[in-house]
């Protein structure tokens, strides 16, 4: 038997792949809803369609030379079927809208999920297109009715840290007979900010804080619980305290305040990593130590070059440091 | 190999009944392809030897046994013995590997073992170009409309293959794959009907055509052979058709010339040798009294270069704009052979005179008889002449024998021995025209006459329904000319003696062309079979027949020169540009239609922004109305009504009744 999946990416010949990355002039990025317009689809013929003319020049020959009345109609229909699949192929992508979702921040190293939506605003239906990005772990190849719309998930791939301008999809098609291949470059104006990839392995918090490690092992440090305060916004669920807001009458949500005063504050300091990691290897631990302490529910202070954040808790706070440690510039 | 790994393992999930997505989806796409196989090689089945027929089917099965069970492709190793296997058995059965019948005994049996190595989607291609290729040669052998059908329903299925093939995770069900490619295939009409017409017609072919390329396609043989087993072409296949300006002529006067036999061996009846002097000119003497008949001839391919026209000719017939030429025995040749279903032009007059300026010394070569054969023959043409000087009253008294002793026209005579024409003309007295015809020359050569025998086509079947004289290979017929002073050579046709509706009316059929007009009083079976050949006919006429000439006249029609290459070329582009943009138009139509609510809706922000108030992209209709209340409270209240009547319409559960509409078109049209 036979695989087909993964012969559908190379099915264009190598020059063809040429011709394409010549033509294609250096797009800006596409703010908002793109409209698939005659502006930005191209379309050359696929390996099959070169195939597909050759046998048709033999047969155009075969019929010449025998005087074949019915030879010339066939060859014609052919051709004629040639031409007008190549309107059909180019339609099978005119006047799509495709729209950016929204992207969420991951870790360098994770994959980002990343929504898409194809909406089809015409009457037509559209049949196998496919949408794909070599950063992309799959390619996903959809079918629209008229009047619809589909939101695809893809999972992108990440490396660095920093700010990363999503990749540059490709949308093609080449329905309806395989010979010719439509597609479009697309580039939403998005950026994803992708944090530092946080250390691996047994990493403890900074000494300045010890009831930090072992909070961190078995979650003790919650039951060191000072006293109740409202919930203040960016705090983590983990410090709200749930089964007092149970009790309590109104519905005001209490955070926990942990104990410590400014020895439960803790400060996670660049100077304290050792220069022995590397600059990339001290954000990581930076990164893992944030991420520790956000779990253990400790108010912690960034301090690294250039930027000092303030002892907080909370998601906010958390967001805060892990973008200041991705913008990090040593 | 990691990929061949994977393979494995899904192919025993599918043995285990496990079937993965993928692969099922790969199955079916596979079945339907061999589906559209198995109909165009339908195409092939008629004129395939048995064994290549054979062979191809093997295959099919194997590979559909492959599919179905899920099982591997054979090893390389036999598929390479199996396609050496069958370059031999082509090579064995035509003694070549090219030409036209071995080419496509080797196209089938490639096509076979193709089916055997299909793994890839460029693999699904080849095998359907392939097939297509397959669908244009079956045309080498039938042009007929039924072979046409059959091509197109073939061609669907090929489309719609293809189509099966580029479908995503939804497949569009089987009815609207064929519903998509007729679609697709309709729209490609026009471009395919402009191309026809217009594309250039090269009349000569691009390079020498194999030797049997036209094979088998004449009722008339170079030789006449009586006296063996008769092979009697009795096919009721076309050899041309004619149609007459005016009326026809009578039936007995339709005499189709063509090869003229002199040589004889005591045997066979050849093509004569001129070893003792060569031909004089030919020459007619036409009489002036004769009426002209003008006709045009529908020739079917035949692979020789002889034209058929009525005796004689005024004029020689134009063919791919060369003239032919007259032959020293008034049979007209051209300079290329025919190969292809060919019309002429031609007008003849009846009773025109031929070689009368024939020597005593030309005449030679139509007066030697083998020495040796049929010594009865010559006893009684050495008494009749001893009786009868004149050689017109010799014709008569040979004709009268035919007529009135017991002789019989059959079309199964018995077997003759060495003197054919003693046992014919004493003993047996059966046979068909070719017995008659050359008794009658051997005996008029007995008596020193110069006689020859004449073959070609005798009568034709006229079609009430087109008008069209069709003249069949069973009408194949053989007669003799005698040479009479002053009249040239005469046409004697004792077959006519004999069996004289074998010239009036032709045989197994009930229609005459006396019964020209008689359409009412058709059998059903007769009227559906001449309703039947007028369409195949036609079907002849105006698409088989579509050539350069045919070119030149359509855009002669349309003002046009044909041989002005800039006009037709720019003829071409415009049309092919106009069908295009049809296709265009047909393919990317506007969006949706707009919704009548949001148009009118559209309106009364248009009117709104004449007072400074636009419609931001996502602003709500309250919304929108809660700032026109803030900055024209005069308007307020108009445009109140509209918002609310645009939401109901919108949101509310139920549809929203046409009267609303129209009251909401109102409301907008008054708002000011």
């Amino acid at each position: 038997m036979f695989r087909m999946s993964e012969q559908a990416l190379s099915l264009e010949a190598n020059w063809i792949k040429r011709v394409e990355r010549w033509i294609e002039t250096k797009r800006p990025t596409d703010k908002g809803e793109v409209e698939l317009t005659r502006k930005r689809i191209y379309i050359l013929p696929t390996r099959a369609g070169l195939m597909f003319s050759v046998i048709l020049m033999v047969m155009g020959l075969t019929a010449i030379n025998y005087k074949l009345s019915l030879g010339y109609a066939l060859v014609f229909l052919l051709g004629g079927m040639a031409w007008t699949s190549m309107f059909n192929t180019f339609g099978n992508l005119h006047r799509l809208t495709l729209l950016p979702g929204r992207v969420d921040s991951v870790f360098a190293g994770e994959l980002a999920p990343i929504s898409l939506t194809v909406k089809n605003p015409n009457r037509r239906e559209f049949f196998s297109v496919r949408l794909f990005s070599p950063e992309f772990v799959k390619q996903a190849l959809i079918d629209l009715s008229p009047d619809s719309e589909k939101t695809l998930r893809f999972a992108l791939r990440t490396t660095k840290r920093g700010w990363m301008p999503l990749p540059r999809m490709t949308v093609d098609t080449v329905f309806p007979i395989g010979i010719w291949r439509a597609w479009v470059r697309w580039q939403p104006d998005l950026m994803l900010l992708v944090y530092p990839e946080p250390e691996a392995g047994n990493v403890a918090l900074p000494d300045n804080f010890s009831p930090g490690n072992e909070s961190m092992r078995c979650g003790e440090g919650y039951e060191d619980i000072a006293a109740l305060r409202p919930y203040r916004q960016g705090d983590s669920p983990r410090v709200i305290a749930w089964r007092a807001v149970a009790r309590s009458t109104n519905d005001e949500l209490l955070s926990k305040q942990f104990d410590g005063g400014s020895s439960g504050e803790i400060r996670l300091d660049w100077n304290s990593t050792p220069p022995s990691l590397g600059k990339e290897g001290r954000i990581s631990r930076l990164t893992r130590w944030v991420i520790d302490a956000d779990k253990a529910g400790i108010k912690y202070a960034l301090v690294i070059p250039g930027e000092e954040l303030a002892p907080d808790t909370g998601g906010a706070h958390l967001q805060k440091c892990l973008s200041a440690l991705a913008l990090l510039k040593v | 190999m990691a990929k061949s790994l994977l393979g494995w393992r899904l192919s025993f999930k599918v043995l285990g009944g496990k079937l993965g997505a993928d692969w099922e989806r790969d199955r079916r796409d596979t079945l339907f392809l061999m589906g559209s196989i198995a109909v165009c090689s339908l195409t092939h089945v008629e004129h395939l030897p048995l064994w290549v027929s054979i062979a191809f089917g093997i295959l099919f099965f194997w590979r559909l046994g492959l599919v179905l069970s899920g099982r591997w492709l054979p090893r390389t190793s036999i598929r390479l013995v199996a396609a050496f296997a069958a370059a031999l058995g082509v090579y064995a059965q035509y003694k070549t590997l090219f030409g036209r019948d071995a080419g496509v005994a080797l196209l089938v049996l490639f096509l076979g073992l193709k089916l055997m190595e299909m793994q890839a989607k460029r693999d699904l291609f080849v095998v359907i170009f392939l097939c297509m290729f397959l669908l244009l040669v079956s045309f080498l052998y039938s042009q007929t409309i039924w072979m046409a059908i059959l091509v197109v329903v073939a061609l669907l299925t090929l489309v719609a293959t293809l189509m099966s093939m580029q479908f995503g995770y939804h497949e569009a069900p089987v009815v609207k794959r064929f519903k998509l490619s007729a679609i697709l295939l309709a729209k490609s009409l026009p471009v395919a009907v402009v191309l026809f017409l217009l594309f250039p017609r090269i009349d000569q072919p691009l390079w020498k055509l194999p030797n049997d390329a036209t094979k088998g396609k004449t009722g008339l043989s170079d030789e006449m052979n009586p006296g063996s087993i008769s092979e009697l072409n009795e096919s009721d296949e076309i050899a041309f058709r004619v149609k007459f300006e005016g009326a026809l002529p009578a039936q007995r006067d339709l005499y189709w010339r063509g090869p003229v036999l002199g040589t004889y061996d005591g045997k066979t009846w050849r093509a004569p040798k001129y070893d003792v002097v060569g031909p004089p000119t030919p020459m007619m003497r036409q009489q002036p009294s004769a009426p002209i008949f003008n006709y045009a001839v529908t020739m079917e391919a035949h692979g020789k270069n002889i034209l058929f026209t009525l005796e004689h000719p005024v004029a020689m017939p134009i063919v791919d704009e060369r003239s032919s030429q007259l032959q020293a025995e008034f049979q007209i040749v051209h300079p290329n052979t025919f190969d292809a279903r060919t019309r002429y032009n031609a007008s003849s007059r009846l009773g025109t005179q031929i070689g009368l300026n024939e020597t005593t010394l030309s005449l030679q070569n139509w007066m030697s008889l083998p020495p040796g054969f049929n010594p009865r023959t010559l006893q009684k043409a050495l008494d009749w002449r001893n009786q009868e000087t004149d050689n017109r009253a010799l014709v008569q008294k040979a004709l009268a024998l035919f007529n009135q002793e017991q002789f019989f026209y059959t079309l199964t005579p018995p077997l003759y021995g060495r003197n054919q024409v003693d046992e014919f003309l004493f003993d047996k007295r059966r046979g068909f025209c070719e017995h008659y015809s050359q008794a009658f020359v051997v005996l008029m050569r007995a008596l020193d006459i110069p006689a020859r025998v004449v073959t070609g086509y005798q009568g034709g079947e006229l079609n009430p329904i087109d008008g069209f004289l069709a003249v069949r290979n069973k009408d194949a017929h053989a007669w003799t000319e005698v040479w009479i002073a002053n009249e040239g050579w005469v046409r004697v046709d004792p077959t006519a003696a004999v069996a004289p509706e074998r010239i009036t009316k032709p045989l197994g059929s009930q229609a005459t062309s006396a019964a020209t007009d008689k359409k009412a009083g058709l059998s059903l079976v007769d009227a559906i079979r001449y309703r039947l050949e007028a369409i195949s006919n036609g079907w002849n006429q105006w698409m088989l027949n579509y050539d350069r000439e045919k070119q030149k006249n359509l855009l002669k029609s349309l003002g046009l020169d044909a041989d002005d290459w800039q006009q037709l070329v720019g003829l071409l582009a415009i049309l092919l540009g106009l069908a295009l943009a049809m296709v265009a138009l047909f393919t990317l139509r506007r969006k949706t239609k707009p919704d009548p609510i949001e148009l009118y809706f559209d309106q009364a922000c248009t009117k709104l922004e004449t007072y400074g108030i636009r419609r931001a992209k996502n602003e709500t209709a309250i919304k929108l109305a809660g700032r026109v209340a803030s900055r024209l409270p005069l308007l307020s209240k108009q445009f109140n009504e509209i918002v609310s009547l645009y939401n109901q319409m919108r949101y509310a559960q139920n549809q929203f009744e046409p009267q609303q509409l129209k009251q909401f078109k109102q409301m907008v049209q008054k708002l000011n």
